[in-house]
């Protein structure tokens, strides 16, 4: 079964629809017929409806009497999907197992699974083995992994309290934001259903929570000005910016001025063809312009070691991981006041992980305002306090 | 583990030319047929003769290589103010300067040159331009004035493609100016392949145009323009009455074979001519399908 082949299916929602849930009918029936272009599904509403063909695929295989023989090969099934779906990712999977229909390899940097796995899925835990491929010297190899790291690790994370400086915020944008037909508003901060502006100040970490197809990240395309939204307002240092501010106001005063984005998929957000000293290099900062500053900058993501010969490696061939992290520095390297990361974990290992996560916590306390976006909440509500939580919804 | 080719130099040469690399092929076998030719030349075609031909084709080079140059001067030059005038506000402009540009496109290539080599005529015939070297660079200039549009198409589609990546984005949001991003990150990185490959294409084309063009001439169609006024090149040297007898007898050998040694040994100026425009010209569409296809552009 190949994507093209949906439309060619009886029953489309059968098929893609194990991820939705019941509220989320409509939202499917809206997709489908436009799936796949390129722009409308988001990320996670892509990702759900190749997941249900991937269990399609599994029933088919199963049906036809290869079941028990078949291998399925999952590779990062999660990487954008909000908890609700990926529990059901997890559900789904753990199903298809139970009825026999093969071996699973699942391929993911997504931790939060295996606080899910020992929670609602505890008989499962027996059949499930936890591996992590490492780099040993010229090689890789598989070792064991203790799940009970990772879960004493986030037990141990202490929500980061903020001290407020005074005055007005350094970025507010209003509810009611509209763009595809949708009108988008905030609620928050913490649990509140209230509708509330999305306020951030000078060294603020807010993290902005959506359900998958939400529209979180065209949310942080029109703050930074590379999304033009029919209806919207925000006040960022002092100026009041709209649907109909010039594109170039952004492009003048503010990109790597006083703003800057990290994209959520690193592949895409980097030119491959450069190579990673190359990749800094064209950044507009001084710090970024020798080589001694270029490794300054990748020795707080990176270690020392690897540092001559990564610089000189094509971004084309770094791991997943690398690449993320060099998307991320690229962001850091910048002293501007205000960073929109979205996704920053996507593709990173648990101890690339905590290192990020220092690096942006070093950021926060430089003063820097941060708007954190991410699928990941196990680890941002506990790192997070409620009082910088929003909730992104369609109104 | 060492590939075969790595441990076998004999293979590692092959290997050079495997199907991948078919522009790679054709350029050897280009540039080796121009080479068993001039020795040809220097075996059997008298002195008079070979030097006129290896200016003619020293010309024609000459001027087919500043057609590239500046083809790819004034494409990039039209891209990038193109680009820059692709704003709301200046929407006028935008579309004035895209007037021109389809205008200058509508106009035959063939024709454009005629009138071209009218005005180079004149300064010919004025005395404003003596030196040869200045006329090939001239007739290159000109040429290029119809064939330049091309190049600007290709980059313009280069950008348009890599616009609404989110690489491009990331780096204007770091605050790294356009123009270093198209320039640096999408022309120089990402489309060398597909500039060569324009570029390569220019030059033949060019080449074609200046035979053509030198050709037309010599049947008369205009008074102000003469071959005598031109340096030769490899489209003047096919117009001459010796090579046009030359390739006469190329009808004649078919109907008698006993004629068919001739051609290679007596009768080589024509011969020579007609072989090396036309095996130069096969060769370089070839270059640039190698490309295409090894590059998947």
């Amino acid at each position: 079964m190949r994507e093209g082949d949906l439309a060619a299916c009886d029953d489309p929602v059968r098929v893609v629809g194990t991820l939705w849930g019941e509220d989320e009918q409509r939202d499917l029936a809206r997709i489908l017929p436009v799936f796949p272009t390129a722009y409308r599904p988001s990320g996670g509403e892509k990702q759900r409806i190749l997941i249900g063909m991937a269990f399609e695929k599994m029933e088919l295989a199963a049906s036809s009497g290869e079941q028990r023989r078949g291998l399925f090969v999952f590779d990062e099934p999660t990487g954008s999907l909000d908890r609700e779906a990926r529990d059901r990712f997890l559900d789904g999977l753990f199903g298809h197992y139970r009825h026999g229909k093969g071996t699973i390899l699942l391929i993911t940097h997504d931790y939060s699974m295996i606080g899910y796995v020992r929670k609602r899925h505890p008989a499962m835990e027996q059949h499930v083995s936890y591996r992590e491929l490492r780099r040993d010297g010229a090689g890789l190899s598989l070792a064991d992994f203790r799940p009970a790291d990772y879960l004493q690790w986030l037990e141990g994370i202490r929500p980061k309290v903020t001290k407020h400086v005074s005055g007005p915020p350094l970025l507010s944008v209003e509810s009611g934001l509209r763009i595809f037909g949708k009108k988008l508003g905030f609620h928050g901060p913490g649990d509140s259903r209230e509708r509330s502006h999305l306020e951030i100040r000078s060294g603020d970490l807010v993290y902005l929570k959506a359900r998958s197809g939400a529209g979180k990240t065209t949310v942080a395309k029109i703050i930074i000005g590379l999304q033009r939204a029919d209806y919207f307002r925000m006040n960022f240092d002092g100026i009041r910016l709209g649907e109909v501010s010039p594109p170039r106001y952004w492009e003048k005063k503010l990109w790597g001025k006083k703003m800057t984005m990290v994209f959520q998929h690193a592949d895409e957000a980097l030119n491959l063809k450069s190579t990673v000293e190359q990749s800094l290099a064209i950044l507009p900062v001084e710090s970024t312009q020798t080589e001694e500053g270029r490794r300054g900058i990748l020795a707080s993501l990176f270690d020392d070691g690897s540092l001559p010969a990564l610089a000189r490696k094509r971004v084309s061939y770094l791991s997943g991981g690398q690449k993320q992290r060099l998307n991320l520095l690229r962001a850091f390297a910048l002293s501007t006041s205000f960073l929109i990361l979205d996704e920053p974990l996507n593709a990173l290992d648990f101890r690339s992980i905590t290192r990020v996560l220092q690096a942006i916590e070093r950021r926060r306390e430089l003063g820097q305002g941060i708007l954190l976006i991410s699928h990941n909440e196990d680890i941002f509500q506990a790192l997070i306090p409620p009082e910088s939580t929003y909730t992104l919804v369609e109104e | 583990m060492m590939s075969d080719t790595r441990r076998h130099p004999r293979r590692q040469f092959a290997s050079f030319f495997l199907p991948d690399r078919k522009d790679l092929l054709w350029t050897v076998i280009w540039i080796g047929g121009l080479v068993i030719v001039w020795v040809w030349f220097l075996l059997f075609l008298n002195e008079p003769a070979r030097l006129r031909m290896q200016t003619a084709m020293a010309d024609t080079l000459l001027s087919a290589g500043t057609v590239v140059v500046s083809a790819f001067l004034m494409g990039w030059g039209s891209a990038m103010l193109l680009h820059l005038l692709d704003r709301p506000k200046r929407k006028r402009l935008y579309l004035a300067a895209t007037f021109l540009l389809n205008l200058l496109r509508s106009v035959p290539q063939i024709i454009g040159m005629l009138l071209g080599y009218t005005l180079l005529a004149a300064l010919v015939r004025g005395e404003t331009m003596r030196s040869e070297f200045l006329q090939v660079l001239a007739a290159g200039f000109l040429t290029s004035l119809v064939v330049f549009q091309e190049v600007t198409d290709v980059i313009q589609e280069r950008i348009r493609h890599y616009r609404e990546m989110d690489f491009v984005s990331a780096l204007l949001v770091c605050g790294v100016p356009e123009f270093t991003i198209i320039n640096r990150e999408i022309l120089w990185k990402n489309s060398v392949a597909h500039l060569v490959q324009k570029a390569v294409s220019v030059f033949g084309r060019a080449i074609f145009l200046v035979c053509s063009i030198d050709f037309i001439i010599s049947v008369g169609l205009s008074t102000e323009v003469s071959l005598t006024n031109f340096p030769p090149t490899l489209g003047s040297m096919l117009a001459s009455l010796d090579s046009k007898q030359d390739i006469l007898v190329i009808g004649s050998a078919l109907t008698e074979p006993g004629l068919l040694p001739s051609l290679f040994f007596e009768h080589l100026q024509g011969i020579g001519v007609a072989f090396v425009t036309v095996f130069t010209l096969v060769c370089l569409y070839r270059i640039s399908n190698g490309l295409v296809e090894r590059h998947r552009l």
